[in-house]
Parts: structure tokens; C-alpha cells; sequence
């Protein structure tokens, strides 16, 4: 205790420190990040190619050595996948299940991001609403899909519905955990300010709350992917859906892997579109600290 | 507005005269604050005049920051009553501006975004709060980092970047918390250069957190020693160092050395009685 006292004097100086201007020391700091982020992004891209590179060699070799209702090549799905498109109307299957997607999707961002923020903000909301709010995050959704029929029936709006269920509560739970995370500090410094409710939300917690939406809304993908399959199969057969489920059921194989790989490279795509999202809509995180790890 | 701005310079005039205490004037009357059941600040008595620059150095945990934050109008004061010019802080004022050890700025903000933030919540048209927040960041010597996220900036850049925040709502009170405590010994140096630079042309009553005596003598009219367990006034000592200062003319000075001492003196002797702990003290 005693000794804490004034130990600050005695501290080295930095070796950088040598009070270069604040003007060039900002360009300088910007200068030196970019060139390495530059350098960083195209390595990684060089990995991520050689990788994907690996993993079809494998899969063509695997595929070529087993039975063909277990397992196909590469080429094979590709060449399946090609048949059910030209022939099998796989393309407007596609077309139905990503406007089911769209819809369940946007409806639970929406819904989710509101009450993850009103259940963040304020204590009451918080106290009157959260235990449902886990209660259902913690329930696997397929397990309300039955109910779910019952009630709104097989219809498109009832896949929505599902989808919408299954993409809500991450996105609620995150930006509520978001909202509360938000610096009790940077809280404290809107006060001094005499930001009033209005300010405070405007200026602090949305934009504190962007990245967690973002984040949510990332999850929100993977989860309304499985919801709209989920809806397509046990609801009516529509969709996607009903092109795996027919595939899988007549033992063609390849076109199910097919079909596998279509809804990949959805999630994949749409993964994909929210990062640029990302990148645009929080600029201040891409000049966060470098990369992550080594 | 004619009236107002006449009412001001009134007021400058009667502060002057010695007659009014000014809007500046800060008084802490009896104060207590316990956080839970343990009394933190006991009785605490503290006069800060107008334009007076008054820093406080004291022992980690004896309530600094807590009375800082109590002048602040962000925390509540459980016991007493503190004014600044005629107002009783409740809340924060809006003649107070706040310098906080953790630059307080948002990173989702601009340099000038950050700045121009209290002018703009205060209702000050945004062509105006940008041209007072342009002029608060030249004071302060961050011209040309307007558009720069608080990511781009350095630990010293930071501080001035919360400094010129605090310093655009042309505040009568400032208070600042361990500013200089993030930043390496240089920058740190050249801070308080230039905040001693700054406040000889811009004087306003300057209320200073920190854990170096030195800095202490540096920048003060008045350093004040508080004491721990509870926290309380132990001494205030005037600083007679002849104003303009800068970091080497006060270290020059005859009287920095025996101020220095008498400082560590009085915050050695409090330490050993510190453990006499004041649980008694709630009836
Ligand atoms: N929010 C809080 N809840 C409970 N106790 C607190 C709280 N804030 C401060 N304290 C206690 O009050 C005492 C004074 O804290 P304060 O931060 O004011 O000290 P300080 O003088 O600023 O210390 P330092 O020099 O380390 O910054 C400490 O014992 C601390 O544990
Ligand atoms: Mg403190």
C-alpha cells in the first residue's frame, strides 16, 4: 500500500516515444497497418486455396473408391447437381427457399434486435421478459415445429413462421448481452456529457450495439438455413427441401450431395455478403488493433 | 443573449472585486460517501476558488476519484453538499467539464464527432459546434486528426482528444482524473508543458487527480493531500511558484524541493496510521 505512492515518476520512457507530431504519428500508425494488412489478407486468401485445393482431391479419391449409394466424387455431384438444375427445376426450388429464408430471416433480425436492445437497456424490460427469452433460446426449435403447424398449418406463412423462430432468439440473446456489455464507462462519460435518453441511445448505444448485431445477425444465417429446412421438410415439401429429401429417399446420392452443397454455399455466400456488410457499416473496427492471432 | 453575455462579464467583474465567489467556485461541504457499509470519505471539507488550478494527490483507494466523480455530479453524495458557483450539484453540470484517466472517448466516433458530441447534445447549431470543436482540437494540438478514429490514435493523442472534448463546451470547471497517468513519462512531460501553457491563457478553475507529486507541484496553485481509511483532507500547501511555468522552471525552482519533501512527508506519516481503519465511524 505505502509504496504505491508516486511510482510513476520513475517509469522508462518508450522507445518510440521520441514526440514525433501527433499529425504524422496518426498517418504513420494508418501507413504501417494497411501495408501489413495488405500483405496478411493475400497469405491467408493463398492458405484458404490450397486447403480447399486438399479437400476436393480427397473427396475425388475417396468418392471414386466406395460404393455409389453411400458416397460419389466430387465430379459426379457437380455433373448431378448440373442434371437436377437443367432438368429437375432445382433452380426454382432454390428461388422458393431463399424467399422463405428471406422472409423468416428479416422478420426475426428485426424482431430480435428489438427486443435484445429494449431488454438490455432497461432493467424492467429485462426483468419482465428474459426469462422467456432463454427459456426459448435454450429450446430447440424443431421441437415447436409440430405445434407450429397446428396452429398457422403447412403453408408458406408457416414456414416462415419456423424460420423466423429459429433465427430470433440468437439474434435477441446476443445484442441483449451486446447492449449490457457496452462500457459502463463510456455510460458514465455520456452522462457527464448530459446526453439525454434520446442522445444516449443515438450516439452511444446503437452504434455500441452494431457490432453485436452484426454478429447476431451472422448467427441468424446459420440458424434460418437449418430452420427453412427443418420448416420445408416437415411442413409442406417444398423448396430445398423437398429436392433433398427426394434425392436422399431414391438413393441418389450425388444429387443429395448435391444439394448439400448448394445450401453451403448459401450460408457461405450469405456469411460472406454480411462481412462487407460489416466492413461498411463499422469502420472504426477495422482499424482495431491488427490481426487476432498469429 | 446581450443580457446574458452582460450578466457574465458582471460576474467577472464582481469575482474580481472579491465580492462574488464566481461561477467557478467549488465548495465541498461535510462531505460522506460509503460505498456498502464502509465509510469512504469521512467529513471532507474542501474550498476551491475561482480560477484557482487546486490538484490532489493521495494514497490508491483513499477516494479521489470518487470525489472527482461526487463534483462531477456522477456520483451521489451520500452526506453534505457540494456547489459549484451558485448551483448544488445533483447531476452533472453544465459548466463542468470532465477529463477521465480512460480518455472516455467513443471509438465509433471521429476525433471531431467526439468533440463536437457535448456541444451538439447541448443543442449548439452543428455548424458552430464544429468550428468551436476545430478550434478546442487546435488548442490542444491535434490539428489535422479531425478524421481519425480513436483506434488511430496514440495513448498522449487520446488524452488530448479527451482533453479538447472536455475544453469545447468552454466549461468554468474542469476536472481531470489521473489524465496523464496512461501515457509514458515523455508525453507526459510534454502534456503538462502544454496544459501549463494552455491554462496561463485560458484560465478556468482546474480540479487535478494524481499520483505524482511532482506533477502535482508542476501544474498547482494549491496541491491537496488526502488521506485514506477514511479518505479526508490531511493538508493543503500553497504552491508559491511564480506563474508562467513551465516543467523545467518549476523543477529550477528554490522551493521544489522542500515542497516535495514536506509532500511525501505528509503522505509517509499517513500511511502508517492507515491501518486504523475507520469502521467505527458509521454511529
Ligand atoms: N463503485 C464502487 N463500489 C464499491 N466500492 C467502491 C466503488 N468505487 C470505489 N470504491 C471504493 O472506494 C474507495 C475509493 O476509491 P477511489 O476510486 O475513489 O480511490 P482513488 O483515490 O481514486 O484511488 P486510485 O488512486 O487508485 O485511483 C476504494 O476503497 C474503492 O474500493
Ligand atoms: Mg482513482
Amino acid at each position: 500500500m505505502s509504496s504505491d505512492v508516486n511510482t510513476n515518476e520513475s517509469l522508462p520512457a518508450r522507445a518510440d516515444a521520441v514526440a514525433p507530431t501527433p499529425e504524422t504519428l496518426g498517418r504513420q500508425v494508418l501507413q504501417r497497418r494497411q501495408k501489413r494488412l495488405r500483405k496478411e489478407r493475400w497469405t491467408f486468401v493463398g492458405i484458404r486455396l490450397l486447403s480447399l485445393l486438399v479437400v476436393m482431391i480427397g473427396w475425388q479419391i475417396y468418392g471414386s473408391h466406395t460404393i455409389a449409394i453411400l458416397f460419389a466424387p466430387l465430379t459426379t455431384v457437380i455433373h448431378q447437381g448440373y442434371i437436377l438444375f437443367a432438368h429437375y427445376q432445382l433452380g426454382s426450388e432454390l428461388l422458393y427457399s431463399i424467399e422463405t429464408f428471406a422472409y423468416g430471416y428479416v422478420f426475426g433480425l428485426l424482431i430480435g434486435i428489438f427486443i435484445g436492445m429494449l431488454t438490455g437497456a432497461y432493467r424492467a424490460a429485462e426483468a419482465a421478459i428474459s426469462m422467456y427469452i432463454f427459456a426459448l433460446y435454450a429450446t430447440p426449435m424443431v421441437a415447436i415445429v409440430p405445434i407450429i403447424s397446428l396452429w398457422v398449418g403447412y403453408s408458406f406463412t408457416a414456414q416462415v413462421v419456423i424460420v423466423t423462430l429459429f433465427v430470433v432468439w440468437p439474434v435477441t440473446v446476443t445484442v441483449f448481452h451486446g447492449i449490457q456489455e457496452i462500457d459502463s464507462d463510456l455510460m458514465e462519460v455520456s452522462r457527464s456529457l448530459r446526453l439525454n435518453r434520446r442522445q444516449t441511445w443515438l450516439h452511444v448505444l446503437l452504434p455500441g450495439a452494431v457490432p453485436f448485431i452484426i454478429t447476431g445477425a451472422t448467427q441468424g444465417v446459420a440458424m434460418g438455413m437449418v430452420g427453412v429446412i427443418i420448416a420445408e421438410v416437415q411442413t409442406e415439401l417444398t423448396g430445398i427441401g423437398k429436392a433433398l429429401q427426394t434425392e436422399a429417399s431414391t438413393y441418389h446420392t450425388a444429387g443429395a450431395l448435391a444439394v448439400i452443397l448448394l445450401i453451403m454455399a448459401l450460408g457461405l455466400t450469405l456469411r460472406a455478403l454480411l462481412s462487407v456488410v460489416k466492413r461498411w457499416v463499422v469502420p472504426w473496427q477495422r482499424l482495431d488493433r491488427g490481426s487476432r492471432r498469429a | 443573449m446581450a443580457e446574458q453575455g452582460d450578466l457574465r462579464a458582471a460576474e467577472r467583474a464582481g469575482a474580481s472585486a472579491g465580492d462574488d465567489p464566481g461561477s467557478g467556485a467549488i465548495h465541498c461541504r461535510d462531505i460522506y460517501k460509503w460505498f456498502g457499509s464502509s465509510l469512504i470519505i469521512n467529513n471532507l471539507q474542501l474550498d476551491i476558488a475561482h480560477k484557482e488550478f487546486v490538484c490532489i494527490v493521495g494514497p490508491s483507494g483513499c477516494g479521489k476519484t470518487t470525489l472527482l466523480r461526487m463534483i462531477a455530479g456522477l456520483a451521489e453524495i451520500d452526506s453534505g453538499e457540494i456547489t459549484i458557483g451558485k448551483q448544488v450539484v445533483t447531476k452533472p453540470l453544465p459548466t463542468v467539464g470532465v477529463v477521465f484517466q480512460h480518455f472516455g472517448l467513443f471509438p465509433w466516433k471521429t476525433v471531431i464527432k467526439n468533440v463536437m458530441l457535448p456541444l451538439v447534445a447541448s443543442g449548439v447549431p452543428k455548424a458552430e459546434a464544429r468550428a468551436r470543436a476545430e478550434a478546442a482540437i487546435e488548442l490542444v494540438g491535434l490539428k489535422g486528426c479531425n478524421d481519425l478514429y480513436p483506434a488511430q490514435l496514440s495513448g498522449g493523442m487520446k488524452q488530448r482528444a479527451g482533453l479538447a472534448r472536455a475544453l469545447a463546451i468552454q466549461p468554468e470547471v474542469i476536472l481531470l482524473d489521473e489524465p496523464f497517468a496512461a501515457v509514458d513519462a515523455q508525453t507526459r512531460e510534454v502534456l503538462q508543458e502544454e496544459l501549463l501553457n494552455l491554462w496561463g491563457r485560458h484560465k478556468q478553475t482546474a480540479v487535478f487527480v494524481t499520483h505524482s507529486i511532482d506533477e502535482a507541484i508542476t501544474l498547482a496553485d494549491r496541491v491537496v493531500v488526502m488521506g485514506v481509511n477514511p479518505g479526508r483532507v490531511v493538508k493543503e500547501i500553497t504552491i508559491p511558484i511564480p506563474r508562467p511555468r513551465t516543467v523545467a522552471s518549476v523543477r529550477r525552482h528554490e522551493q521544489y524541493a522542500p515542497l516535495r519533501e514536506e509532500i511525501w512527508d505528509l503522505l509517509r506519516v499517513r500511511d502508517s496510521r492507515a491501518d486504523t481503519k475507520g469502521t467505527n465511524a458509521n454511529e
